[in-house]
């Protein structure tokens, strides 16, 4: 392990790394996956006041600069959230915020500078989505593509832009009606009742045990397509907030996330060395030792790796999503409903009933392997069907 | 000297696109145009705010004074406005 990954595992461990090292080319590399991670914040809001070196117009300014940006982008998704929030509260919905923002304003972390925010994360109950969509849209709100009905038949979420953000930032809220990160194509799971259990609907926020439990899956999601470092971070600062690692426990079984959740709380604790409370060590049953498949999808050190270039192919990170959380019969089972997903689907993702049958399927078919080989967005996710604004995937 | 209801003169007015906010306990300038981001001091943000047209630099001096806790001699903050807004009008952050 580098110098400079020993470094970012103390930021993701939340063992303040103090001050940058000192010898390059160490300094630089820890600065390249701090800012490919969108880690400098939570590493800035570490440093103690004599580990903030004094270098006017040095490295230290400008790496604090960008961090002022970053959080300033921050305060304006939580803004923009808010102000979704409220006006579908207000239209009779419940909302909750979840992930980065819903973890800043549950005070997990203290504000927007130690918390990247790519954008906010609502969720509404399911059967409410067209609707919900519709009022955004009327809020100043403008959804990254078309509403066409049937949309949430096929998709858990609709990402909009906030037109009235200022200064012309691109400013993101996803709405989410179902969360699948288990799945590789939605439509099928349940409603996600287990996640509303106890929920605070009048401040928006999860239970620490579901938001961890949520935490966990879409990390282990994003390891299709890239490592979302910024979820084991989350992991760590969420844990002390878990009371009941029973309902945890519960919670990860009603969403068949147990494997994937015991796989994760083991890298906190092998890769690095977070230490887990007994009570939730035993609640969950966090393995000692995992396999040779999850220790090397796994490893902080490939983890860290920032891949070169966009176009890579998906494929072994599709493999490591389905195998960390389930086994090669369950990956089987994943691919198969997304290689032949029935005509209702397929209907409803092209907004077509009735004939053409035949073609949907060829053309969803050559859409998923371009998908696949990172040669096309994705047919199945929301954000990747379409490249924002900020053209993120 | 300019001041406030001095009629006919127009004291320093602020971008309308340049993002205000207090992020994090520090309060933050961004300018859309450049993509700048500026972090002020608590006088700096103050001035800022009194930025509307309306006051001229001494208003805004005494406005200043009589808001933040502790402020030092009424020389100083003057002084202190007129550097803040010299660096405004240089980041081109005035109209």
């Amino acid at each position: 392990m580098t110098t400079a990954h020993a470094f970012c595992r103390d930021v993701l461990a939340a063992r303040p790394p103090g001050p940058l090292p000192g010898a390059e080319p160490a300094r630089s590399e820890a600065v390249a996956l701090l800012r490919a991670h969108r880690l400098l914040g939570l590493w800035r809001a570490s440093l103690s006041d004599s580990d903030r070196g004094g270098d006017p117009g040095g490295l230290e300014e400008h790496l604090d600069a960008l961090v002022s940006l970053q959080a300033l982008r921050g305060e304006l998704t939580l803004e923009a959230a808010t102000r979704a929030r409220h006006t579908l509260r207000s239209a009779g919905f419940d909302v909750l915020l979840f992930k980065g923002a819903g973890l800043i304003q549950a005070g997990v972390y203290p504000d927007a500078r130690a918390r990247a925010l790519g954008d906010a994360d609502l969720l509404i109950r399911g059967g409410a989505a067209a609707a919900a969509v519709e009022i955004l849209e009327g809020a100043g709100f403008r959804p990254w593509t078309n509403w066409s009905p049937g949309r949430d038949a096929w998709l858990p979420a609709c990402s909009f832009s906030d037109v009235r953000a200022p200064g012309g930032m691109d400013v993101t809220v996803d709405l989410h009606w179902r969360i699948p990160y288990r799945s590789f194509r939605s439509g099928d799971e349940g409603d996600g009742a287990e996640l509303w259990e106890g929920a605070d609907l009048a401040a928006g926020h999860l239970t620490p045990e579901a938001h961890a439990l949520l935490v966990a899956e879409h990390f282990v999601r994003h390891l299709r397509v890239v490592s979302h470092l910024v979820g084991i971070a989350d992991m760590v600062a969420l844990l002390p907030w878990v009371r009941d690692p029973g309902r945890l426990r519960e919670l990860a079984q009603t969403r068949h996330s147990l494997r994937l959740l015991q796989r994760v709380l083991w890298f906190l604790r092998a890769e690095l060395g977070v230490p887990i409370d007994g009570p939730l060590v035993e609640a969950v049953g966090v393995p000692v030792r995992v396999g040779r498949f999850t220790t090397a999808a796994l490893s902080l050190e490939r983890l860290l790796a920032v891949p070169q270039g966009r176009r890579q192919t998906r494929i072994p990170g599709l493999i490591s999503h389905a195998m960390i959380g389930g086994s090669a019969t369950d990956l089987l089972r994943e691919l198969a409903r997304v290689v032949y997903p029935p005509q209702e689907w397929l209907a409803s993702r092209t907004g077509m009933a009735g004939g053409g049958a035949l073609r949907r399927r060829l053309e969803y078919s050559r859409d998923l392997m371009r998908w696949a080989t990172g040669r096309g967005p994705s047919p199945l996710s929301p954000n990747q069907e379409f490249e924002g604004p900020t053209g993120r995937q | 000297m300019t001041g406030r209801g001095v009629e006919g003169v127009q004291g320093p007015r602020a971008r309308e696109d340049v993002v205000f906010r207090s992020v994090a306990g520090d309060w933050v300038l961004y300018d859309p145009r450049s993509q700048d981001v500026h972090v002020l001091t608590v006088t700096a943000a103050a001035v800022w705010a009194c930025c509307d047209g309306s006051l001229g630099p001494d208003a805004i001096a005494a406005e200043v004074a009589e808001h933040l806790d502790g402020a030092p001699s009424p020389d100083v903050v003057r002084q202190d406005v007129a550097n803040a807004l010299e660096q405004f009008r240089a980041s081109g952050l005035l109209e």
